[in-house]
């Protein structure tokens, strides 16, 4: 199939570029991309860790300003923002929670960083949860708070535990159907926006939950 | 001749220079020998004297002579109060701090330069070329300000600083290149007056720094000064406390101090002697009585590498070797605690003083295009923030990052025809902007006046390879460059550099002025020999009044070879050359005659 050359003309002799060098005059281009296909990966969150380590060094060793020092300020200027791309490209990847926060970044767009959702099924055990954690501040050793903690601890930690199965199950879903479809990555299907927005909901009820355990965990540890 | 990048380690006692001489790192030494430059300076009636000499000098003149000024590198006047009692000086100044000597004041940048002018100039006697090029070292664990105070002194100085390393990857890419290893290894480096840990892991030739950790003022200087304030406490006694203070004093404790801790890396028990005009003491310490006396600096580094074990998610077992850099990592406490820590023997078959200088030179060598098999990945030790509402600070890049790194925000304007923006940057990992170190205020000038909210400006903060900011924004709409003021809240502007270079080609000046003195008070010296054996020989031949001409010439003369500038050893010289000049042609015509007799006397 045609795919249109995703580059634009060498910005030192305007000739077409089709890599990360100008075929014409050898010049350093500016890195186009996700952080996936920079690093020669599809988008998928299970990965060979190995297979991304080699790749960043590879890379590394083409784009570090260590290596154009001797070039022109442009050139040196480009390298330096190339390495810095694939720096942050190679921590997004490396790390399995950062890379998912990332593909969901770049399926359903919006910030990478995440928010935190109230999982509505709860609602009952969390006002409990905020009632007991104003008292035990009054008053420290209620015995009444205390234990409505430790059980709304229970459920949470099992309702976090709950969330991380139906993530890890999404996530083997999605790397299924990518293998499936094969890498598309610009035109992602309503289907695939749905895994995406799936996981994200998940995503936002885990950092909810974090939350609050933590929350619980400090005060019945004081 | 090929230009030459060298590699200094510019520590806090100490100094060297490498370079790269056919594939193999080697430090570089001065005439004597020696390539340890001791990293002090003294400056007195105008006279700067550099290593040795000032370190000789610091005896007798302990109130002219800079010891550890590293460590008010990219300081404020207000973050070296702690270290006063320890600088004999006045200090002023406000963003940098100030260090008055006789009428003059010197930045910390300064007075590092004319230690890095020392090295320059060696480098250049040993191989024979200019040297303009340099690889400088810093610990990991300095942060923006004091990053750029080293590059400011490097310019200062003469030398265009390539690369700012940190010292233990440097040491890191001198110890892989000489043992071909790889793995995961942690390098323990503590010297003068900082500590630092870096882990990194080394694979086909990439040396990259998972974590690193740290403290800049923490280094075996402390260890002195314990031994020190310990001793002043028992001088105090004998001397009163007037005495013990004496600068002196200070400074053959100092002396002692460190001679005595060195001693104690060998031997169980040491004396420790110290001499006040007239009154000597001695007293004998034992090692464990040292050791008693810094355990707590030990454990603090064992804090720092905790931390960094920690950022890089690995546990003290899966380090496959432990790696001492730094001269106090000869301490026999430091290497037993280290091997505590990690659960195996440290590794110290470099020599821990070299390693550092070595691994500059190799880095030198990669930027000079010498060298492509060998790639350094360090991270920024520190996270960097910018200020939002209420005091808070906002994430940018986190510390361990890998160099270089950027983040770009978007900024807009409050206020209907805003036209400037003002972000204040910040290093730390705490929550609150009063609880880290003020970076910089960037100021965003020149916007477009729009509605509120209207303008979209994107910034984008760039740590470099140095770990040293840059900031650049632009207008997104437009795609206009925005400009952007700099406000450091510590360091020196490129005029205050710029005026830092032309004093010091002043102080070029006044060297030159010592170096004529010096070679004046040689000839005088010389002159004065001859004018005294001829006198002795011939001054019979002369009459009254010559001879105490001659006399009193030779009695000026001398009285100036010591401490007289240039034109008057020279002027008094010259008296003493015309003085002399009838009793040399008296000498001559004497030789001759009695040639010529004795030739007479053959031919007869």
């Amino acid at each position: 199939m045609f795919q249109e050359n995703p580059y634009p003309p060498c910005w030192q002799c305007r000739r077409e570029v089709t890599g990360h060098f100008c075929d014409a005059c050898g010049a350093v281009q500016p890195l186009l991309g996700d952080s996936f296909r920079l690093l020669g990966l599809d988008a998928r969150l299970q990965i060979d860790v190995l297979r991304l380590e080699e790749t960043f060094h590879a890379l590394s060793r083409r784009f570090h300003p260590d290596f154009y020092q001797q070039k022109s300020a442009q050139e040196q200027a480009i390298s330096l923002e190339n390495a810095a791309t694939l720096n942050a490209a190679y921590r997004t990847l490396k790390d399995p929670d950062r890379r998912m926060a990332y593909l969901i970044h770049l399926v359903a767009g919006g910030a990478v960083e995440e928010k935190t959702a109230v999982p509505t099924a709860f609602l009952d055990e969390i006002l409990d949860v905020e009632e007991a954690l104003a008292v035990l501040r009054a008053s420290p050793d209620d015995g009444v708070a205390r234990s409505t903690l430790r059980a709304a601890q229970a459920v949470f930690t099992s309702r976090t535990n709950e969330v991380n199965q139906a993530l890890a199950a999404l996530s083997a879903a999605w790397d299924d159907q990518i293998a499936n479809d094969g890498p598309v990555r610009v035109d992602w299907t309503p289907v695939q926006r749905a895994w995406v927005a799936r996981m994200k909901a998940a995503r936002e009820q885990r950092a909810y939950l974090d939350r609050v355990l933590s929350g619980i965990a400090s005060a019945l540890g004081a | 001749m090929d230009n030459v990048v060298v590699g200094i380690d510019l520590g806090t006692t100490h100094s060297l220079v490498a370079h790269m001489d056919r594939g193999v790192p080697r430090v570089i030494a001065d005439a004597e020998g020696r390539t340890m430059v001791p990293s002090v300076v003294a400056i007195d009636a105008g006279t700067i004297r550099v290593g040795e000499a000032a370190r000789r000098h610091a005896i007798l003149h302990a109130d002219r002579t800079i010891h550890s000024i590293k460590r008010f590198m990219g300081k404020s006047l207000a973050d070296v109060q702690a270290e006063r009692t320890f600088m004999p000086f006045r200090l002023s100044g406000d963003a940098v701090v100030q260090i008055a000597v006789e009428d003059a004041v010197y930045t910390p940048s300064e007075i590092s330069a004319l230690i890095l002018k020392a090295l320059k100039g060696q480098a250049e006697s040993a191989l024979g070329q200019p040297v303009t090029q340099a690889v400088i070292t810093v610990p990991a664990y300095f942060n923006d300000a004091q990053r750029q105070a080293t590059k400011d002194a490097g310019r200062i100085a003469g030398l265009s600083v390539l690369r700012i390393v940190n010292e233990p990857t440097a040491a890191a890419l001198a110890y892989g290149l000489q043992k071909k290893k790889e793995g995961v290894i942690a390098i323990y480096d503590l010297g003068g007056g900082t500590f630092d840990i870096s882990i990194l892991k080394i694979k086909n030739g990439v040396f990259e720094v998972l974590s690193t950790n740290g403290n800049t003022r923490l280094g075996g200087d402390d260890m002195d000064r314990r031994l020190m304030e310990w001793a002043q406490g028992e001088m105090a006694q004998i001397l009163g406390a007037e005495g013990a203070r004496d600068p002196v004093v200070f400074q053959w404790l100092r002396r002692e101090a460190e001679a005595a801790k060195c001693r104690l890396s060998t031997d169980e028990e040491t004396e420790f002697v110290w001499v006040y005009g007239d009154i000597q003491g001695r007293r004998k310490i034992r090692r464990v009585e040292f050791e008693a006396r810094i355990v707590d600096l030990v454990d603090l580094t064992l804090d720092a590498c905790r931390a960094a074990l920690s950022d890089a998610h690995l546990t003290p077992a899966q380090i496959d070797e432990v790696i001492l850099v730094g001269g106090s990592t000869r301490i026999p406490l430091v290497q037993r605690k280290v091997a505590g820590l990690f659960g195996k023997a440290p590794r110290c078959e470099l020599n821990p003083d070299e390693v550092v200088a070595l691994g500059a030179a190799i880095q030198a060598h990669i930027l000079a295009g010498g060298m492509r098999d060998l790639l350094l990945l360090d991270v920024t030790p520190l996270s960097l923030g910018i200020e939002t509402m209420g005091g808070v600070v906002s994430r940018l890049i986190a510390r361990n990052t890998t160099l270089p790194a950027q983040a770009k925000e978007t900024f807009t304007t409050f206020v209907d025809g805003q036209q400037s923006v003002s972000i204040h940057v910040v290093q730390g990992e705490r929550e609150l902007v009063q609880d880290c170190r003020s970076l910089a205020h960037f100021h965003l000038t020149g916007i477009t006046p729009m509605p509120a909210g209207f303008a979209r400006i994107e910034v984008t903060f760039l740590l470099d390879a140095n770990g040293i900011l840059n900031v650049t924004a632009k207008e997104t709409r437009s795609g206009q460059a925005q400009s952007v003021e700099v406000k450091p809240a510590y360091g020196l502007s490129d005029a205050q550099i710029a005026a830092m270079i032309s004093a010091s080609a002043q102080h070029a000046h006044a060297d030159m002025r010592e170096r004529m003195r010096i070679e004046a008070a040689n000839e005088a010296d010389l002159l004065l020999r001859h004018a005294k054996t001829g006198l002795a020989e011939g001054g019979t031949l002369l009459d009254a009044e010559e001879r105490e001409e001659i006399a009193r010439a030779i009695a000026a003369l001398t009285a100036l070879t010591a401490h007289g500038d240039h034109e008057a050893i020279q002027e008094a010289s010259g008296r003493l050359d015309r003085a002399t000049r009838h009793l040399a042609e008296v000498l001559m015509n004497r030789a001759l005659e009695s040639a010529l007799r004795n030739l007479r006397q053959s031919d007869g």
